[in-house]
């Protein structure tokens, strides 16, 4: 059977919307494709089954389903890490290893997803490079540059994995980055023998999330334009200035939450003036109904909520800082852009021999 | 225009009510007990008659349509009462109600409802929410207001109804004749800009006067105006300038209070006077209203106390206004005239015991002279002041004549019938001589503005190559464009820029060296840093190609390690501009009045010193000139100490072109150049950094396939 681990050298490189978009690859390729995640760090509890969040949703879209119980075997809590250091943990290898097994039963060929850094899994002797050699698996590497550097993880990656390092796919990579990645880095690795499947540009859509998930998390009331909860939130800022100095501060980004006190009616209209998704009202201080009339005019959700500016501004990084690939829009897209940048049929080769 | 709300031959109280506690109530009443003539019938199925007048049950029984309806029934029955209006032919409705927009979304649903109701303008509306129409002329008192004015030549539109009601009711005691009084309310369909557009043709009109929180179309209200105040003076007190007052009149209004320099340049443009306080609205209203217009500048001041006048001539030199000089034969006959110990020299001080006598010869001498535009007369009490007398003289030398006029009796009791006999004379006059001037200087200015007064127009074509330049970068989401493009843009405008490239790499960075040729600047290039030397993100004066290469690596560390998250675009190379004056040009689009052109002392102290003047777009090259001298630093713009005057013809011009690029292309939100480096007299202006930031075209939905 062929293994492919999909592996990032950071966080939030991306693995989930790769391993995603290859399920989907393989599946209008009629193979029976099942998924595996060694190791997970989002507990949750399904039908009484401790595994890993993003795992179990990515396993429920896999054309072969594995057994809940085997889809995750190793989850990251505050108890296995009490039990590991106090020596009590048992054999993970081992536990992955049967684990593996059974969820690739019915299966032809399995996207595994790895760890999200090199290191990761080591103190359980399930690393990257240990994982491999324990499935047999190749790897495919998901790195995502911020500025021109030299690409070190791919280097060490490289000469741990050996041979089983098919290439590496750059993900969410800045547009003034594009043309360093795809010429200057892809000929520097292809000269050391790596492949660099494709470099997809970063889009602002993936990370977003909608007004309806914004109010979901805050636990905010919807004051008005109860229509337009579906529509994508990019970023985020924080309205604490006069309206002349808040209109241009506004205008800087696009497709915004604006998070700011329901006494600040200036703030308000100047956010409504500019390319505003909805407006986050803190401290539990209604807005003045004519403003909220010029919202609901303009379909701007306005959402009350009790927690104060600080409070819901953490909250806010939290929900902007990854992607959720839960939103089938979003996995879409994400497949769109890995199919487009991405040289499919030689990664397909090279990972499963098709 | 809009007569049927100020001299209907019929009016209709819709929700007229028997209980005296109701505003339906005193509205009925208070139509029948002024003296208006028209008709006035009570509108309740409720009541068979109310005060002895027959009750219809609804506006369609009255058996001929009136052609006003005042409405006082609950929000959610007026959108009803506007349809029927629509349907019999009563054009005019006055909508005192409240529960509209001003309460949130559900009532401005009811908003929407009552103005499809109208039928596109068949039936025209104030308000809703606010608190009526007052028309001395007539009689007419369709509002809230306890008390009707004195007729009078001043109109008066308030965004406040409160405010206006108590104006209402200070006017009579104050001595301010009052024409038409309109609470605009809501504003859902009749705006200050129809009221100004009334006025203007109005002759019963003299003064427009307006109290506003926001204006509802910047474009309307300024057309408006400005045709208004080629006839008439149009005096706006614009409330909520301070942040907080900003605030406060936004949850009021719902609309941005907007940025006070936009409301200086537009008003400026649309030749409208800013008051700054309620009582300099009506303290110049009562000066237009009553006095003729001083043609010329110079004012003359006869007192009969020294410090008063010193007062008043401090505040003339604080509106640049300079006292008249007398002719030697004004002087002749003030001396003739005057016992020795007088001040004969403006500001004429004729002593403390001073008689009618002695003010009438004094101002026989003064009106003759044909440097004095105006005359302020002030007169203390003192024990032998016969103010009644001196009134009388005042009285007798205003009637008639073309110079302006104006009294101050300074004190209380001891002038209080002198002060009475200015009022029922209709002659201007104040308790305090800075008030008085205050005024003058308004009227002076109203005049001066009057004579010089032309709208700049745009060229046929204009820059076609920058638009399509910033066609070609706008995407779906807000921007900015910065380095080389932004560079092209204002050169398509005519502006000079230096020559230059972005390099993304140290080699690159060379190669655009050798092509402009040394010395050169090193930039860098981020959306994300504004200030680029606080992040020591600017080299200058770099020689050769070593320096260029260290130059190439240091803005770029600096600008890591002091801005971690900014994106790094890369770096701008550009040939080294000879040092001039540093000034800064900017566009900033305010919400409500478009584009503005900003223009100042440039360079790392703009923030500092603020020294910055605004206009609205376009601007021609007059406007510019005047842009450059209304700044500070103009001095330092025509050369200190031997230094050569800076291109001003050439500054002109980048104005105009910049002012004209934002009125052609209004995807443009924002503009920075700075510095532009001006040279000396005819070595032209230099476009050294500019930033533009472009608003967001409408979004395409991305079309999706599906993932599995």
């Amino acid at each position: 059977m062929n293994t492919l681990i999909v592996a990032s050298t950071r966080p939030y490189a991306g693995k989930s919307g790769i391993c995603l978009s290859l399920l989907g690859m393989l599946a209008d390729r009629s193979v029976r494709a099942g998924y595996f995640k060694p190791y997970g760090t989002m507990p949750v509890t399904v039908d009484g089954v401790l595994t890993d969040q993003d795992a179990a949703y990515i396993a429920g879209k896999a054309p072969v389903r594995p057994p809940i119980e085997s889809v995750c075997p190793v989850v990251e809590t505050p108890h296995v890490v009490e039990d590991l250091i106090a020596g009590r943990s048992g054999d993970a290898q081992g536990l992955v290893r049967s684990a593996y097994r059974a969820a690739s039963e019915h299966a032809d060929a399995m996207v595994v997803e790895g760890t999200s850094e090199l290191a990761q899994g080591a103190t359980f002797g399930i690393h990257l490079c240990a994982m491999a050699e324990l499935l047999d698996a190749r790897v495919l590497l998901v790195d995502r540059p911020e500025h021109v550097s030299v690409p070190d993880p791919v280097i060490w990656a490289s000469e741990c994995l050996g041979q089983r390092l098919i290439g590496v796919v750059f993900n969410a990579v800045p547009e003034q980055l594009i043309r360093f990645a795809q010429s200057d880095v892809a000929t520097y690795l292809s000269g050391r023998g790596i492949t660099t499947f494709g470099v997809l540009e970063h889009d602002p859509l993936l990370s977003s999330v909608s007004v309806a998930e914004i109010v979901d998390s805050l636990g905010a009331t919807v004051l008005s334009a109860e229509g337009n909860l579906d529509v994508p939130v990019e970023s985020f800022m924080v309205g604490a200035m006069g309206q002349e100095k808040a209109l241009r501060f506004f205008r800087r980004k696009a497709r915004k939450a604006v998070i700011t006190g329901g006494d600040r009616a200036d703030v308000q209209l100047a956010a409504l003036e500019t390319d505003t998704r909805c407006i986050v009202l803190t401290g539990n201080l209604p807005p003045s109904g004519i403003v909220l009339s010029r919202a609901e005019e303009l379909g701007v959700p306005m959402l009350l909520v009790e927690s104060d500016t600080l409070s819901t501004v953490e909250a806010m990084e939290g929900l902007l800082g990854r992607v959720r690939l839960h939103d089938p829009v979003k996995a879409a897209r994400m497949r769109e852009m890995f199919e487009t940048a991405v040289d499919t049929d030689a990664l397909m080769a090279a990972a499963y021999g098709l | 225009m809009l007569d049927a709300f100020f001299s209907p031959r019929s009016v209709a109280v819709v929700g007229a009510a028997r209980d005296p506690g109701k505003v339906g109530h005193f509205v009925f009443s208070a139509l029948r007990v002024q003296d208006f003539r028209g008709t006035v019938h009570p509108v309740n199925p409720h009541a068979e008659e109310i005060d002895g007048v027959r009750c219809f049950a609804s506006i369609s029984d009255i058996p001929e349509p009136p052609e006003l309806a005042v409405i006082a029934v609950p929000a959610a029955a007026v959108p009803a009462v506007i349809e029927e209006c629509a349907r019999i032919g009563t054009g005019s409705a006055i909508v005192l109600s409240a529960g509209f927009k001003e309460t949130g979304p559900s009532g401005a649903g009811l908003e929407r409802d009552m103005l499809s109701a109208a039928r596109g303008g068949a039936v025209r509306i104030l308000g809703p929410n606010c608190l009526g129409v007052v028309a001395t002329r007539s009689g007419l008192n369709a509002s809230f207001s306890a008390s009707v004015p004195p007729a009078g030549s001043i109109s008066f539109v308030s965004q406040s109804g409160a405010l206006g009601t108590a104006i209402l009711d200070w006017a009579g005691g104050a001595g301010i004749g009052i024409n038409e009084f309109v609470s605009l309310g809501n504003r859902s369909d009749i705006t200050e800009a129809d009221l100004i557009d009334r006025w203007a043709e109005d002759p019963a009109t003299d003064v427009i006067v307006a109290y506003l929180e926001s204006v509802a179309h910047g474009d309307r209200f300024i057309a408006s105006a400005a045709r208004a105040s080629l006839r008439k003076p149009v005096i706006v007190l614009k409330a909520g300038i301070s942040e907080a007052g900003a605030r406060a009149a936004s949850s009021h209004t719902g609309s941005l209070s907007g940025s006070s320099v936009a409301y200086d340049a537009a008003f400026r443009r649309a030749g409208v006077l800013r008051a700054n306080t309620v009582e300099e609205l009506f303290d110049f209203a009562l000066a237009f209203s009553q006095a003729p217009i001083p043609t010329g500048s110079g004012i003359a001041i006869l007192t009969n106390a020294g410090g008063p006048a010193v007062l008043a001539t401090d505040r003339c030199e604080r509106h640049g206004l300079p006292l008249a000089s007398f002719r030697s034969e004004t002087i002749e006959k003030l001396r003739e005239a005057l016992p020795a110990a007088a001040s004969l020299y403006n500001p004429v001080d004729i002593l403390g015991d001073s008689s009618a006598q002695r003010y009438d010869d004094s101002f026989e001498a003064i009106l003759a002279d044909g440097s004095v535009s105006a005359v302020l007369c002030i007169v203390t009490p003192q024990v032998m002041t016969d103010a009644d007398a001196i009134a009388a003289t005042i009285v007798k030398r205003a009637s008639g004549s073309p110079i302006p006029l104006i009294g101050c009796f300074m004190g209380d009791t001891s002038v209080e019938s002198a002060r009475r006999m200015l009022r029922e004379a209709g002659i201007a006059q104040y308790a305090f001589p800075e008030r008085a001037i205050d005024s003058l200087a308004t009227m002076i200015r109203y005049h001066a503005m009057s004579v010089r007064r032309e709208q700049p127009t745009l060229p046929i074509g204009g820059p076609s190559t920058a638009r399509a330049l910033i066609d070609a970068v706008s995407t779906e989401r807000a921007s900015f464009i910065t380095g080389q493009t932004a560079a092209r843009v204002v050169a398509e405008c005519g502006i000079a820029v230096p020559d230059g490239g972005i390099a993304t790499s140290a080699d690159e960075a060379v190669a655009l060296g050798l092509r402009v040729g040394y010395p050169v600047v090193a930039k860098i290039l981020s959306p994300d840093i504004l200030h680029k030397t606080d992040t020591g993100g600017i080299v200058t004066g770099i020689r050769d190609e070593t320096e260029l290469r260290s130059a190439y690596d240091a803005v770029i560390s600096r600008a890591r390690s002091l801005a971690k998250d900014a994106v790094i675009l890369g770096v701008h190379i550009q040939s080294q501009i000879a040092p001039g004056r540093e000034v800064i040009v900017g566009i900033d689009r305010d919400p409500t009045f478009g584009p503005m052109l900003m223009f100042g002392l440039g360079g790392v102290y703009v923030e500092t010193l603020r020294d910055v003047v605004f206009r609205m777009c376009p601007v021609d090259h007059n406007e510019a000139r005047e842009m450059m001298a209304d700044i500070r630093a103009y001095p330092l713009l025509r050369g200190v100490r031997g230094e050569p005057a800076a291109d001003m013809d050439a500054l002109a011009d980048a104005l105009v072109a910049i002012s004209r690029l934002a009125v052609e292309v209004p995807l443009i939100e924002e503009i920075d150049i700075n510095p532009l480096i001006v040279g000396p007299v005819g070595s032209g202006a230099i476009a050294v950094d500019v930033r533009i930031g472009i608003a967001g075209v409408a979004p395409v939905a991305k079309k999706g396939s599906s993932v599995l």
